[in-house]
């Protein structure tokens, strides 16, 4: 498992994608913050504002990721070679959530990072709201790791590349055409989650209790029915 | 032309039995079913549809500007990128294939996908509005009021138009794809550019000149535009086709792909 978790971080680290995509969302949250300080008069929720534009290419972003690094092995035709190395090929899908959850925190960071320096660097002196930290990166990291599973999933059904970023990226775009129609509904949503958790736990403590148990418990279902497909699959052809 | 028509018809046999198709009408019939229902439950104001059968698929063609981008980059992702990546572009390009040859076949499979998947939206939206909405007594579509076969004639002519404004959005995908290695990345990169590039329509001084207003208003301006306006439109477009067409046969032709 260490192995697996240390390769998928070499992953990462090494590649230029992963640093282009860094780059990416700091150009992309500078970009934004100027666009909403010189356009919009926010006030004091001018960060909030920010994350609201930013959300959905930052989740257009998590689904790449995800989606890439789960798909890696089956697009180079490596797998045959990775699993040999593993005592347990369940360990080789834990490894890739957890990595794809962490790396999902680490460009949230960045973007909260980046507004709070573009912003503050323009607008010194003004006392800024946030979303409470605690439940932004609890919302940001059941959500992630949902949606990580939900890929992990299909690619095992599927084993194509072109099958979960088409899924990726077509739920995505599916929630967010949804999200502005019914707020109590869409406040559970993936893409929502991080900004909504706290509302919802402070509106309603049960609520919020049973939300995030439904997130942990399809997040559980959806991680056993990946290993289950794929502890069967023939990978030696 | 034998050898274009050969690979073309290839690509698109193995397009209509993919996996990726389907996952493709699936997402499509999610999201008009899920506007039927949002159009039943809280009214039509919290939808872009007037509740007719009969224009419900043209009215939806915009809704999916993203969607469609994204399915158009993962598509030209397919026939390029994978081709290369699983080393298959060499069996064809040793037979007596040119690179023009092949090039010419992918930009026609780019441009019968679009039309397929033109035709798959429209479909399912004239299901799922005869399921929502009924037939209905009137065609509704921005200005136009009208209906029966004037509606459908309508429908088609906009869809044509949305099918070419996103056959050229695919070539430049084409061309972007020689620079990329995985098709991910790629859908990823059109798929923001979609978002991003919608900002520019806002200058009125050149988003007629910019890709993104078409995909998202040349099947509507069609209609509430001068003549004169769509003409310009068109040949934008067409401007378009050209360069990207020789730019990116050009740098395919220069392309390694003996490694």
């Amino acid at each position: 498992m260490i192995q697996q978790l240390k390769h998928d971080i070499f992953y990462l680290f090494y590649n230029r994608k992963y640093r282009l995509l860094i780059l990416l969302t700091i150009l992309l949250t500078a970009g934004l913050s100027l666009y909403t300080a010189v356009n919009a008069n926010a006030g004091e929720d001018i960060l909030i504002q920010v994350f609201g534009s930013f959300r959905q290419m930052y989740w257009i972003i998590c689904a790449y990721l995800i989606a890439d690094l789960l798909s890696t092995d089956y697009h180079s035709q490596t797998i045959k070679n990775i699993i040999p190395k593993l005592s347990n090929r369940n360990h080789y899908y834990l490894s890739k959530i957890i990595v794809a959850t962490l790396l999902g925190i680490v460009i949230l960071l960045i973007h909260v990072v980046t507004s709070w320096l573009t912003i503050g660097s323009l607008a010194a002196g003004i006392e800024l709201n946030y979303f409470n930290i605690s439940y932004f990166l609890c919302g940001a990291i059941l959500s992630l790791l949902f949606y990580s599973s939900m890929l992990a999933f299909v690619i095992a059904i599927s084993r194509k590349e072109t099958v979960t970023i088409g899924v990726a990226l077509g739920l995505i775009l599916l929630q967010a055409l949804m999200e502005g129609l019914d707020p109590v509904v869409s406040a559970h949503f993936p893409t929502m989650y991080v900004s909504t958790l706290h509302d919802l736990v402070s509106a309603n403590l049960l609520t919020g209790i049973i939300s995030i148990s439904c997130y942990l418990i399809f997040t559980f279902l959806l991680f056993i029915g990946t290993i289950k497909i794929f502890s069967k699959q023939d990978l030696f052809t | 032309m034998k050898n274009i028509w050969a690979l073309t018809s290839f690509e698109f046999k193995r397009t209509l039995t993919s996996k990726m198709l389907l996952v493709y009408t699936l997402i499509y019939a999610a999201m008009y079913v899920l506007t039927g229902v949002i159009f039943k439950v809280y009214g039509a104001g919290k939808t872009v549809v007037a509740g007719y059968g009969q224009s419900f698929p043209v009215e939806m063609l915009q809704a999916g500007i993203t969607f469609t981008a994204v399915f158009i980059a993962i598509y030209v992702g397919e026939i390029l990128i994978q081709e290369r990546n699983n080393g298959t572009i060499k069996f064809v390009l040793l037979r007596s294939v040119s690179r023009f040859q092949y090039y010419i076949s992918r930009i026609i499979s780019i441009f019968l996908f679009s039309l397929l998947l033109t035709t798959i939206i429209i479909l399912i939206g004239y299901v799922v509005g005869l399921l929502f909405f009924d037939w209905g007594d009137t065609f509704v579509f921005y200005s136009v009021t009208t209906s029966g076969w004037q509606g459908i004639r309508v429908t088609v002519l906009a869809g044509l138009a949305f099918a070419f404004a996103y056959f050229i959005f695919g070539l430049i995908a084409l061309l972007v794809s020689q620079f990329i290695q995985r098709i991910a990345t790629l859908a990823m990169l059109m798929g923001l550019s979609t978002l991003v590039g919608q900002y520019i329509v806002i200058y009125d001084q050149i988003k007629q000149y910019v890709i993104y207003e078409h995909l998202l208003f040349f099947h509507i301006n069609l209609f509430e535009k001068s003549i004169s306006y769509s003409v310009t439109s068109f040949g934008v477009l067409v401007g378009y086709l050209i360069v990207l067409g020789t730019a990116g046969y050009f740098l395919f032709k220069k392309q390694d792909l003996y490694v």
